[in-house]
C-alpha cells in the first residue's frame, strides 16, 4: 500500500507542480499527461448548473471546532485508537482504524485528504435522475438522486433500506451555481475523521458545492448528528480546483499490502509511520 | 464450496433479498431506496428499441434476482503457453479441491479488489454506466468501484516497463472505447496489474494483455457484454472470457454489496480451518 501510495502521490503532486522540466519530457498524449496545462487567468465564469470535471482538493480546509459529544458519542469515541498516536508510539498494530486494513473510508471521511493520497479528486457524471460522483481516493463512487425524492426516514428497520458505507443522497440546485446534497443512512462502522470520531446512521450530512468560476469550487459540509453530538457544525469548509488535464491516478488501498505492512514491518521493527 | 467474500456477501445479499420479499408480502411500505427483485423480474420483454449510442443507466446482472439470463463463463481449459501454465498452476482458486484457507486468491484471502477483467464477470450483480463528453464510466456495485473508458480518440499506452515515461500497471488497466455502430460499444484495455487474476478460476495475465469488451444493446431492456483477452505471452491464441447478460432495472436502484477486509480477516481466523480438507474441519 505504501509503495503504491507514494508513487501515486508523486504523480498527483507532479501534475500540480509547475515544473517546466516535466513538461519538456514529451509525455504520450492522454493518460496522466504530464506538465502543467495553461489555465486561463482570470478563469471564465461558472457554467450554469454544471460541476462536471475533475476537481482536486480539499485545499485550505477550515472546519469549525467539533462540538461536545453526547454520552453515546463519547462512549464510541473511547473505543477508537487512531493511527496517528499509534504510529508515534511505534505500534501501528495497536490502532484499530479500519482504514489500516483498507476497509472502506465511508462518507464523509472519503472527502478528507487522507494520508494515502493528499489530493482527492472527483468528477460528476449523470445517469437517469441522478448525479454520480467518482472519487480518486479508493476508486469509489456515490449516487445522488435528483428526482425530488425524500431521504429515507430510517434505515436498518423493517421495510427500510440498510445503512451503507456511502449513505443515501439527494440533491438539488439551489441556484445556477450551487448544488446542495443531503445524505443520511451511513453505516456506523467507518470513522468520521482520522481521530476516530463517530457518526450515526441517522446523521444528516449536507454538502454545499458552489462553483465560484470556471476553475474554482467551494465545498461546505455540515454535520447534524444529535445522537452523537450536542449541536450541528461545519465539518469542512474547503476549496477545490479544476484540473485541466482531467486525469485520475488509480488510488487503491490494497488490503493485502496494508495488512502485510502492518503485521510484518511496522509493528515488529517499531518503524515510525508518517 | 462457498467463497469467503461470496459467503459473507451472499449472506448479506440473501438477507436483503429476503427482507425485500418480506416487505413485498407483508405490510411494510415500499421504499424507493430499495431494490425489489420481483419488480425487476416483472419487467418482461424488450421494452422497445434500444436508444442509439446510449448505455447509460443501472443494469441488473448475474445473481441479481432479476431473472437475467445466465452468464457464459470463460472458456475452459484455457489455451496456455508453457509460461502461462506455470503461472496458472500457482494460482489456487477456491473450489472443489481447495478450501478457503488454502486459497491464494488475493480477493478471497484479503478482499483485494478483483481488478479488470474479473470485475466484469465475478460478482457482477449490478453496474451503472454514465458518460461525460470524453469518457464513459462503468460503476460497479460490488466494492463500489468505478472504471474509466476514454472516448476522446486517444491511443492505448504501450509502455509499462520501468522507465521515466512508462505507465504504472493498474488494477483496472487503461481503457479506450468507441462506438462500432449505433448499438455496439467496443472497449480495449491494457496495462492491467499482473497481480490480479483475469478470472475467478485464476487465469493469469501479463501486463501487456489486451482485453476487448463488446457491449451490445439489443433493446431498451437488454445489454450483452462479451469479452476476449489477447495475451500471447501466456496464451497461444485469444481467449474467450465469456458473455454476461444485463437487464434494465426499472427503479434504477440496486442494493450495496461489498467485501470488507477486516471481516474477511476475522472470518479466516475464526471460522475457516487452516488445516481442513474438503468435507472436514470446522466450517
Amino acid at each position: 500500500m505504501k509503495t503504491r501510495s507514494i508513487v501515486v502521490s508523486v504523480v498527483v503532486l507532479a501534475c500540480l507542480t509547475a515544473t517546466a522540466g516535466r513538461a519538456q519530457r514529451g509525455a504520450s498524449a492522454g493518460f496522466l499527461r504530464e506538465g502543467i496545462p495553461k489555465m486561463p487567468n482570470p478563469p471564465g465564469p461558472a457554467p450554469s448548473r454544471d460541476l462536471s470535471g475533475v476537481w482536486v482538493g480539499p485545499i485550505d480546509n477550515k472546519p469549525d471546532p467539533v462540538p461536545p459529544m453526547t454520552p453515546a458519542g463519547q462512549a464510541l469515541f473511547k473505543e477508537r485508537k487512531p493511527y496517528g498516536p499509534a504510529s508515534r508510539n511505534n505500534d501501528l498494530g495497536s490502532s484499530n482504524d479500519p482504514f489500516i486494513t483498507c476497509d472502506p473510508l465511508g462518507f464523509p471521511r472519503n472527502l478528507l485528504a487522507h494520508a494515502v493520497s493528499s489530493r482527492g479528486r472527483f468528477i460528476f457524471g449523470s445517469a437517469p435522475s441522478r448525479l454520480l460522483i467518482t472519487y480518486e481516493q479508493q476508486r469509489v463512487w456515490r449516487e445522488v438522486w435528483m428526482d425530488g425524492r425524500a431521504l429515507p426516514k430510517a434505515v436498518d428497520v423493517r421495510g427500510a433500506p440498510e445503512s451503507r458505507y456511502y449513505g443515501y443522497s439527494i440533491g438539488r440546485w439551489e441556484n445556477d451555481r450551487t448544488l446542495v446534497i443531503d445524505t443520511t443512512g451511513v453505516d456506523e462502522r467507518p470513522w468520521l475523521d482520522e481521530e476516530g470520531r463517530p457518526r450515526s446512521s441517522s446523521a444528516r450530512i449536507e454538502e454545499r458545492y458552489t462553483r465560484v468560476d470556471e476553475h474554482n469550487l467551494q465545498l461546505t459540509v455540515t454535520m447534524d448528528d444529535p445522537k452523537f453530538y450536542t449541536k450541528p457544525w461545519t465539518w469542512m469548509r474547503a476549496n477545490f480546483y479544476w484540473v485541466q488535464g482531467q486525469d485520475f491516478a488509480e488510488t487503491f488501498c490494497i488490503p493485502s499490502e496494508g495488512i502485510e505492512y502492518r503485521d510484518s514491518l511496522a509493528k515488529p521493527s517499531g518503524i515510525q509511520i508518517r | 464450496m462457498r467463497k469467503t467474500c461470496a459467503g459473507i456477501i451472499a449472506g448479506v445479499a440473501g438477507a436483503m433479498f429476503l427482507s425485500a420479499l418480506v416487505a413485498a408480502q407483508g405490510d411494510a411500505p415500499r421504499s424507493p431506496w430499495k431494490y425489489y427483485p420481483e419488480d425487476a423480474r416483472a419487467n418482461k420483454g424488450d421494452g422497445g428499441p434500444a436508444p442509439k449510442r446510449d448505455l447509460t443507466g443501472t443494469w441488473a446482472g448475474e445473481s441479481s434476482g432479476a431473472g437475467v439470463e445466465r452468464l457464459v463463463p470463460p472458456e475452459s481449459p484455457p489455451p496456455l503457453t508453457p509460461l502461462g501454465k506455470q503461472l496458472f498452476d500457482r494460482n489456487k482458486a477456491e473450489g472443489a479441491n481447495v478450501v478457503v484457507a488454502e486459497s491464494n486468491d488475493p480477493h478471497v484471502k484479503y478482499c483485494d479488489p478483483f481488478g479488470f477483467p474479473r470485475n466484469m464477470n465475478d460478482q457482477i450483480r449490478s453496474m451503472t454506466i454514465t458518460t461525460l463528453p470524453n469518457r464513459t464510466f462503468v460503476l460497479l456495485r460490488f466494492m463500489n468501484i468505478w472504471r474509466e473508458i476514454w472516448t476522446d480518440g486517444r491511443a492505448l499506452p504501450t509502455n509499462f516497463a520501468r522507465g521515466r515515461d512508462a505507465h504504472d500497471p493498474t488494477y483496472n488497466g487503461y481503457s479506450v472505447g468507441r462506438w462500432e455502430d449505433d448499438y455496439t460499444f467496443v472497449v480495449e484495455t491494457t496495462g492491467i496489474d499482473p497481480a490480479t487474476w483475469a478470472t475467478e478460476s485464476g487465469y493469469p495475465h501479463s501486463v501487456d494483455a489486451r482485453v476487448t469488451e463488446r457491449f451490445q444493446r439489443k433493446s431498451k431492456n437488454d445489454l450483452t457484454l462479451t469479452m476476449t483477452m489477447d495475451d500471447p505471452k501466456l496464451y497461444t491464441r485469444p481467449l474467450n472470457l465469456g458473455t454476461v447478460h444485463f437487464r434494465w432495472i426499472p427503479s434504477q436502484t440496486f442494493f450495496d454489496f461489498t467485501c470488507i477486509p477486516s471481516s474477511v480477516q476475522r472470518y479466516l481466523k475464526e471460522m475457516a480451518d487452516p488445516a481442513g480438507k474438503p468435507g472436514g474441519g470446522a466450517r
